[in-house]
């Protein structure tokens, strides 16, 4: 048992994997991101316009999520 | 984090259900708005540690009249990130309480720390700051010092600061919230491909201060060969 986790760590070690990629070991592959990215578009009514979400929130009751990028939401980042 | 969280369909379910939602590309238009390596549409996109890219994304979440009750710059998890979205209705629904300013912001302080406090050890293990951030967020005068208490010396976790910075601005409206304090966790660059981290703000002139720069940092070897300057 042991001698399996020494393995799994020196190949890990050896296999240039850092901390982060083991954390991050469940990454989305190209076409999955633009079906993903065309999902989170289209299923929700996005806008650019910080007071005409407050006047939607104000009307509706709900919290605004604001999301703030360096690039473009629908493109590239 | 679009790619990971925003469209994971659990995340988008909520946000459609309890939220209005807007974006704005800050490139360019901002002073805090970082830099990074382009990362198109259809390129593959991978989970990082909490908070890393914090001058790139910043999810804000506000009252219908504009206050920002939880703000989370870069990356976080789905799972995380819901815990998170929750937090914040509670504290809308705090904010619409019939009591005095002071009291609901002393109830925000203590709801901010007290959720810090009860963040899973999980999402403790994955915020660490990344390579240069923590160089350069253990400088004398940063909030990610831990100078007290019997765990001093070491730095604290980008998901308890995100907490602690929340706490010192209670129900601030978005046009006074000072974004640029709040989402300084490092340098400006975010190096999606940790092939070498660079500060443009610390940029050297030639290519030997760089070289040096890069063996300062102790870069590995792949990554002082991407070092360069513009």
């Amino acid at each position: 048992m042991r001698i399996g986790i020494g393995l799994c760590m020196l190949g890990l070690i050896f296999s240039g994997v850092s901390t982060n990629e083991v954390i991050g070991q469940d990454a989305v592959h190209g076409a999955q991101v633009y079906k993903r990215t065309k999902a989170l578009v289209q299923s929700i009514a996005w806008s650019s316009s910080l007071e005409d979400l407050k006047a939607e929130a104000s009307r509706t009751g709900k919290m605004i999520f604001w999301l703030q990028l360096v690039g473009d939401l629908d493109e590239g980042l | 984090m679009r790619a990971v969280t925003l469209s994971n369909p659990t995340i988008l379910r909520y946000l459609k259900r309890h939220f209005v939602c807007g974006w704005r590309n800050i490139a360019g238009q901002e002073s805090y708005a970082g830099t990074s390596n382009m990362h198109y549409v259809n390129w593959r996109a991978v989970k990082t540690t909490t908070c890393a890219g914090h001058r790139n994304v910043q999810s804000f979440f506000m009252t219908p009249d504009g206050k920002v009750a939880h703000c989370l710059p870069g990356f976080w998890d789905a799972k995380w990130f819901l815990e998170e979205a929750k937090f914040a209705r509670e504290l809308g629904r705090l904010y619409q309480k019939d009591m005095s300013t002071a009291e609901r912001n002393l109830k925000f302080l203590d709801l901010h720390l007290t959720h810090a406090l009860q963040h899973k050890a999980e999402l403790r293990k994955s915020s660490p700051l990344q390579g240069f951030d923590k160089n350069r967020m253990s400088r004398d005068g940063s909030d990610f010092r831990r100078d007290d208490g019997f765990v001093s010396g070491k730095l604290k976790t980008t998901d308890q600061v995100v907490h602690e910075r929340m706490a010192e601005r209670p129900y601030l409206d978005f046009s006074r919230f000072r974004a640029a304090g709040f989402v300084n966790m490092g340098v400006r660059h975010f190096d999606n491909g940790r092939d070498g981290c660079r500060d443009p703000e610390h940029r050297h002139g030639n290519q030997t201060s760089v070289r040096r720069f890069a063996k300062r940092f102790e870069l590995p070897r792949s990554a002082k060969s991407n070092v360069r300057t513009k």
